[in-house]
């Protein structure tokens, strides 16, 4: 009869933790555009493209009268570069990684890319962790590992538009 | 005689204002000493360290062997844990992140080593000594980790 009471106990107990646990049922976007620069000359192989974001989010969430606390997770759902046509056959693949002071880098979008692209649809990683909590900091960066196949006197720009989805709850 | 000390007034002035503007030890962070080029002891790769903001980086520049055997093509991040991430070449690839440099302690910390042959991830404190860098990789507990010794590699300008 104990063991019983016990199992109902910690069942109900479970199914407490588990109603509690905040769910989001609601998301809208969040659109960053940013021009990430490597200072040239550059040369052949991986050079880092780079731009310190200031991210209105907090901003915007006001705006939409969503509260921090009310968002569970921020997740990149889509990245597009845009390249200058007088590079377009240069760049060979787009390595995307954000980060901030407080946070640890992490890749978020890869692509190879094709001759002749002017835009280049990156894919988003599947893993993605304190996308939240980077946003939020104070000072956040986004990174552009991009190999390029010669050397480059010029800088190197890549126009990016990056789309995120912040999940939240209702109050 | 008003002249000659004016002149060395002067010229004393211009040397303290010289000897803190030009050298770029002066306006340098100790931590920046571990920006450049090394190698690990394997030999088997170059890493670029580089500072991006407050923290400090390192990539994969050069590759011994830069083709895998098993499909011909450049090696990529095959044991990446996100399936999506895999493509991610190696040439290229950050495997050194985050580190802070503690002028105390003279080591840069916090930060991670990741290992592309196995696909895992390490804690890992850097410590430099004499253009040597003592890289240690851990989990959980530093004692319980291993050492590996990184050497620099000089750069020839290109003209």
């Amino acid at each position: 009869m104990k063991i019983l009471q016990s199992s109902i106990l910690v069942f109900s107990l479970l199914s407490l933790m588990v109603a509690c646990t905040p769910e989001a049922n609601n998301s809208k976007e969040f659109t960053i555009n940013t021009v990430l620069t490597a200072s040239g000359p550059l040369f052949e192989g991986s050079n880092t493209c780079q731009a310190e974001i200031s991210s209105n989010i907090a901003e915007y969430i006001k705006e939409n009268g969503i509260t921090k606390e009310q968002i569970v997770d921020v997740t990149l759902t889509s990245a597009a570069a845009t390249i200058d046509t007088s590079n377009l056959n240069l760049l060979e693949s787009i390595n995307l990684q954000v980060f901030s002071d407080n946070f640890p880098m992490q890749n978020v979008a890869f692509a190879n890319v094709e001759d002749n692209s002017e835009k280049v649809d990156l894919e988003v990683a599947d893993v993605q962790e304190q996308l939240k909590a980077i946003l939020f900091d104070g000072k956040s960066y986004i990174i552009a590992d991009a190999t390029i196949k010669e050397d480059l006197d010029d800088d190197l720009n890549l126009n990016m538009e990056l789309v995120f989805s912040i999940n939240y709850h209702k109050k | 005689m008003k002249k000659i000390i004016t002149l060395i007034g002067a010229l004393a002035l211009l040397f303290t204002i010289s000897s803190f503007t030009s050298s770029p030890a002066s306006v340098q962070d100790g931590g920046d000493d571990i920006i450049g080029l090394w190698e690990p002891s394997n030999g088997k790769a170059r890493v670029k360290i580089e500072k991006i903001g407050s923290k400090y980086y390192g990539k994969i520049v050069w590759l011994r062997e830069p083709i895998d055997p098993a499909t011909q093509k450049p090696k990529v991040d095959k044991n990446n844990e996100d399936e999506k991430m895999r493509n991610v070449p190696l040439r290229g690839y950050r495997m050194l992140k985050d580190f802070v440099y503690d002028e105390e302690s003279k080591e840069w910390s916090g930060g991670t080593i990741y290992d592309p042959e196995s696909g895992s991830l390490y804690s890992c404190v850097i410590t430099m000594k004499n253009d040597v860098l003592d890289i240690r990789g851990y989990v959980g507990v530093k004692a319980l980790g291993r050492t590996d010794t990184w050497k620099r590699i000089k750069i020839k300008k290109k003209n």
